[in-house]
């Protein structure tokens, strides 16, 4: 059988130690500092009051036999004690009530700043960098992960934090009784706030073996899953359960290590506890027949206060799981947010651009060439040029994954070419600051990204203060008025998630009404009709010329009998213009777009597709 | 005992889940025990003080030995560590393993009923979901499995044993104690109404939140296109801090009750425990270690309120994806009536299929996908199937495959009625070349083997050089281990349809369906592939779902389906005289050529 491997599952991880990873994450709380202190300060205050209470029950019993007589309950001394229990109580009610509330304000902070840090950090590496984040699934994870960082902050630095104060505060108290018992106690505090988990992440490893085993099966599942048409097809079904079986258990026999360390660190943290604990009876004991300290007011105390203090300091160990999680979703974010862009935006000012032609001169590209994972190791473009005139429709055609699309993305700055230049109106595009450049172009693609707002905030996004009355017009020049009028809530009509509540057709014209508004001086379109069927098709186009009257227009398109009428066709086969002219030159030329005009022709698809 | 669907627990599971129970209820006898010893070691350093320096207990009789309890029962003590180390570790374990044959085990069941299901049943999208469901899903159930089973156990266990220790210890103390014990309840119940309101509300503007999030960070390349990136940031921005504030306003009312929940705890267990330990002892009914062993109890109490914090909290991811395992594992197959037993022998060219008055609809929607739908495939005939998409021909497809079973109707093999047939025969007869194929991450062996297991390298090589692949295979170094990768992601959409054709050509079997290639997945070699798809196709029964013209043409006959129905059926120039469906799409066809034309 084959294992399925995820190559780039440690791919993208930002690098770097565990104590970088903290740092890196505490710089994040510097705003929330203040906070943090008090909600450490009202959690230590909450368990020394816990601790208080249970001493000053324990030590109740030697002050109330000190004053004991036989057969007289001393109520007085019992409602003293209630009563000091009560202050500690409503201490720690306090103290819980601000802790939990100020733990509560740091995480939601905390949460919503790495989502904007993210969103901000994302910005310059859209979309050159942010290939991973095409589908929603991808999206969700990346919150997901900003989740799992919350505990860091949340369950990590504040029981960390604690488990140090409470214990000293602790240690202090029996210190003003009597300073040996000290001396036994702290090792074993020492030993459970420190030893343990630096034990226990040594025995434990980083869990990164895991991880890339879990990818491994959940690419295979995925895989099973995703392929069930062709699997049940060959009958082959029973074969890749009984693989997906396999697999699943090889990974559970790797996990061992992992679970065999967690297993081992709660038995170790339990033998440090318990023979405190003892260790604490027997040196309190032998302090109290030394006569050092009172055998039923001091010893009880300070046996009841230290439990309460290894109760602590076991808590850091077993949050170590939530950390490691944390720390791992923390580097794969950085690891994200680390990118360096692809393209740099350092022009200040703006060149005039008169006449919009487009120019490329010997370019040579390749995607991701300085990114080793994820490298396609196959040069897009060696060496292309292509010139177009001012107010000319030219067409771009040829088979899928020569180049089209990229000289758009190319375009549009969205990568940078490794050789050569690219040209907007004679002016280098690195001479345009990256805004200015947007300005120049208007693009409707195959599948335009509508956003889960309105129609109008939709058309909006071409022209952020545009009036009403413009929006209207551009909607109208779209072809969408009589969707609009039929609609009940009109051009406020919800589009729903990434478009769904409209139709293919309304989406695009959505997407055109935008451009429209843009009013950008080249329009660039990506197989803006292709998903459509060839009635809606017709009225798009319709409204696609209207877009493109009177501007510079690349068009790329699948189906040739789009773009016959336009001023010139380039056909593009593995990065170069393989041939260039009208449609009847073409034609008669008989290469590539001959053949394919023809076979298409013969397809009866485009006039059968429906919606 | 789990209250949990018994499909998602297998008796590996149940055995680690009852081990780390086992040894997290045999934990709190242990803790009593230290704390008792506690206790008595004070007694005991009492007794041994009185001795040294004078003085009289004139209460109920110490009964331990005088001295320093830690040296005197030294070896008792040990045992107690070691025993107490030693469930820990088992608790653990117990949890751990449970959780991974649980995970296991689901992943299994998930993968068998999307087999049972099908790929009749189960869309392009919802694969999708369900394996999101079996891979990241899955990972929530640990934590349902390792620590909210057990731990609930446990925590209503703890004040149980409390109790009784107690009472043991003194049995009015133990009533006292036990009127405590419903506060637990209280707790949980509070804190669990107050948890829901808040995270009610915080859900849905979590949830709202989110989707324009994700929206956001899905569209920013057009966002940046339109230079409307940086505004929209600082607008969600905004939205999330209005937001936030009104969440904390909720919570700074909410989270009152922890104010008087920790003052309650401490009030009714803890000086409760003090108090009438204190009213025993003066009656002589206790020792001063027994109230000092008390009181440390009382802190046990406490512990309850922790744990069930814990599950609570942990529990309800993990509750969530449990029920949508188990929702989709009740879904029904839908294959009516299996265990047919027949594998008739075939008789000369291909297998004859027909479809008697077949109605289908899939499950929940409301119009039928087919309806009434005749149609008879003879041994060795090649029909051309057309339709818009949507008309039902995947459908068509599914239920030859039998992946689906019609409402109404039958469907006959050579005459065979296919409920009498065995699923594996019926699947051997048909050999499937889908227009995107999907193949499996791996190599271009494993995809071929999938078709006929024991195939040698020589047949493999057959298939490949019969579906013009040979020269592909000879120029990459890795031969036929060549690594297609992620859902065929390395090859072009030809060779991915040659490497389809090859499968095929691989099974040999009876019937073909062929779903054909059309311009859009860039047929760069149309020659090679319409060679392959003839030597597929020879002597076969083929059903070829048509998309040109010159291959409809070929075919012996058209079948040409709309709203799932048949809507003709007979030669090509049959339906053109006709004037149907079929006449009408080539005069679209005509005009939008005389309108291109005219355009050039």
């Amino acid at each position: 059988m084959t294992t399925a491997t995820i190559e780039d599952t440690e791919a993208g991880l930002a690098q770097g130690s565990n104590l970088h990873m903290i740092k890196r994450l505490l710089g994040f709380m510097k705003p929330f500092n203040t906070i943090m202190f008090f909600s450490l300060v009202t959690r230590s205050l909450k368990f020394i009051g816990q601790a208080a209470v249970l001493g000053i029950a324990a030590q109740s019993v030697g002050l109330y036999i000190e004053a004991y007589e036989p057969g007289i309950v001393n109520w007085s001394l019992i409602w003293s004690q209630v009563g000091k229990i009560a202050i500690a109580g409503t201490v720690v009610g306090f103290c819980s009530y601000i802790e939990n509330y100020t733990g509560h304000y740091v995480a939601f902070k905390i949460l919503a700043a790495f989502r904007d840090q993210f969103y901000f950090a994302m910005l310059p590496l859209a979309p050159a960098k942010t290939a991973k984040l095409q589908s929603g699934e991808a999206v969700s994870r990346v919150m997901t992960d900003c989740e799992r960082i919350e505990p860091f902050y949340a369950h990590t630095i504040a029981p960390a934090v604690t488990a140090i104060i409470v214990p000293i505060v602790i240690l202090a108290w029996c210190y003003s009784i009597e300073p040996t018992f000290v001396y036994v106690l702290a090792p074993f505090y020492l030993g459970t706030t420190l030893l343990l988990p630096w034990l226990v992440s040594k025995l434990g490893g980083d869990g990164v073996d895991y991880r890339r085993q879990l990818g491994e099966v959940n690419a295979f599942v995925s895989d099973s899953i995703q392929g069930v048409r062709d699997t049940v097809a060959f009958g082959y079904e029973e074969q890749r359960a009984k693989q997906l079986y396999k697999i699943g258990a090889t990974m559970q026999e790797g996990q061992e290590k992992l679970y065999g360390a967690d297993a081992n660190q709660r038995a170790l943290a339990e033998i440090f506890i318990t023979m405190g604990i003892l260790a604490s009876a027997w040196w309190g004991t032998e302090l109290a027949l030394a006569g050092k300290i009172s055998p039923l007011i001091d010893l009880p105390a300070m046996i009841a206060v230290s439990v309460v203090g290894f109760y602590l300091s076991v808590g850091l160990a077993n949050n170590y799981t939530d950390f490691r999680v944390a720390i791992y979703a923390a580097r794969r974010l950085f690891g994200m947010m680390d990118q360096s862009p692809a393209v740099e935006d350092t022009a200040a000012t703006t060149p005039v651009v008169e006449a919009s032609s487009v120019t490329f001169d010997n370019v040579s590209f390749e995607y991701d060439a300085d990114d080793k994972d994820w490298s396609r190791q196959k040069k897009v473009f060696d060496g292309f040029s292509v010139d177009i005139q001012p107010g000319k429709r030219i067409a771009l055609v040829g088979p899928s994954g020569t180049g089209k699309s990229t000289v758009i993305n190319l375009l549009l700055r969205q990568w940078d070419v490794q050789s050569g230049q690219i040209s907007v109106g004679g002016h280098k595009l690195q001479s345009f600051p990256l805004e200015e450049l947007q300005k120049q172009f208007a693009v409707v693609s195959q599948r335009s990204f509508i956003f889960n707002d309105t129609i109008h905030a939709n058309i909006l996004m071409g022209k952020h203060d545009a009036t009403d009355e413009e929006v209207m017009a551009a909607a109208h020049e779209a072809g969408l008025e009589e969707f609009i009028k039929a609609s009940p809530d009109g051009i406020n009509t919800e589009c729903g998630e990434r478009g769904s509540k409209i139709s293919g057709g309304q989406r695009q014209r959505v997407a055109i009404a935008r451009a429209i508004l843009k009013n950008a001086q080249i329009v660039l379109l990506d197989e803006a009709t292709s998903s459509l069927d060839v009635e809606t098709e017709l009225s798009v186009m319709q409204a696609l010329r209207r877009l493109c009257k009177g501007r510079t227009t690349l068009v790329i398109a699948h189906r040739l009998s789009t773009i016959v009428d336009s001023d010139e066709i380039l056909v593009m086969i593995k990065g170069k213009i393989a041939e260039r002219g009208s449609h009847s030159e073409l034609m008669s030329r008989g290469g590539w777009y001959a053949r394919m005009f023809e076979m298409q022709q013969d397809e009866v698809d485009a006039t059968l597709v429906a919606e | 005992m789990l209250g949990v669907d018994d499909r998602l627990i297998t008796p590996d599971t149940m055995k680690w889940v009852k081990v780390g129970l086992l040894a997290g209820l045999a934990t709190v006898p242990a803790t009593i025990a230290l704390y008792y010893v506690l206790g008595m070691a004070v007694d005991s350093a009492y007794l041994e003080y009185l001795n040294r320096f004078g003085g009289e207990w004139a209460g109920k009789e110490i009964t331990v030995k005088a001295g320093n309890l830690a040296v005197l029962y030294m070896p008792w003590l040990v045992a107690l560590v070691v025993i107490k180390a030693g469930l820990s570790w088992l608790f653990r374990t117990g949890q751990f393993r449970a959780s991974s044959e649980a995970k296991l085990n689901v992943r299994d069941q998930i993968y068998k009923q999307v087999v049972n299901l099908g790929p009749g049943i189960l869309g392009k999208r919802r694969t999708g979901e369900i394996a999101n469901t079996a891979t990241e899903g899955v990972e929530y159930l640990d934590y349902y499995f390792s620590v909210y089973f057990v731990q609930i156990w446990i925590a209503i266990a703890i004040p149980i044993f409390l109790c009784a220790a107690i009472f043991m210890i003194d049995p009015i103390v133990g009533w006292w104690m036990l009127a405590g014990v419903p506060l637990t309840p209280l707790f949980v119940g509070s804190s669990a109404k107050g948890f829901r309101r808040i995270s009610g509300t915080n859900e849905e503007v979590k949830n709202r939140n989110s989707a324009q999030y994700l929206d956001s960070v899905q569209g920013m390349s057009t966002l940046k296109m339109f230079n409307e990136a940086m505004r929209r940031g600082k607008r969600i921005q905004a939205d999330n801090e209005v937001q936030r504030q009104a969440t904390m306003k909720l919570l700074l009312i909410a989270q009152i009750q922890f104010v008087f929940l920790e003052l309650g705890f401490a009030l009714f267990s803890t000086a409760v425990a003090m108090a009438v330990s204190l009213y025993r002892l003066t009656n002589g009914f206790m020792t001063p270690g027994e109230a000092v062993a008390v009181v440390l109890l009382s802190l046990e109490f406490s512990r309850t309120l922790l744990l069930i914090g814990e599950f609570f909290f942990a529990g309800a991811l993990g509750r969530e994806v449990a029920a949508s395992v188990v929702k989709f594992l009740n879904e029904k197959s839908p294959l009516k009536k299996t265990g047919g037993t027949q594998t008739p022998a075939s008789q000369g060219a291909g297998v004859g299929v027909e479809l008697k008055d077949v109605t289908f609809t899939y499950p929940g929607a409301e119009e039928p996908a087919i309806v009434n739908l005749n149609m008879k495939l003879e041994q060795g005939e090649t029909v051309a199937l057309i339709g818009k998409s949507g008309s039902g021909k995947t459908t068509v497809t599914n239920l030859l495959l039998r992946t689906l079973d019609p409402d109404s109707g039958q469907i006959l093999y050579d005459g065979v009625p296919e409920e009498d047939l065995s699923l594996e025969w019926i699947r051997e007869q048909i050999g499937l070349v889908p227009q995107d194929p999907f193949l499996f991450y791996g190599t271009v062996r494993d995809n071929l083997t999938m078709a006929k297991e024991d195939a040698t390298d020589a047949e493999l090589m057959a298939a490949i050089t019969a579906a013009e692949l040979k020269d592909f295979i000879d120029a990459s170094p890795d031969g036929l281990e060549t690594r297609v990768g992620d859902q065929g992601m390395a090859l072009s959409g030809g060779q991915a349809q040659r490497l389809a054709i090859a499968r095929a050509l691989l099974k040999d079997a009876p019937i073909v369906i062929l779903d054909e290639p059309t311009s859009q997945i860039d047929v760069e070699t149309e020659s090679l592939l319409n060679l392959a798809l003839e030597r597929l196709c020879a002597n076969k029964t083929v059903l070829l779902i048509a998309h040109r013209l010159s291959t409809i043409e070929q075919a012996d006959r058209i079948i040409v389906m709309d709203k799932g129905a048949l809507a003709e059926s007979g030669t090509k120039d049959e339906l053109v005289a006709q004037g149907g469906i079929y006449a009408s799409m080539l005069q679209t066809k005509h005009d939008i050529e005389d309108a291109a034309v005219a355009a050039g």
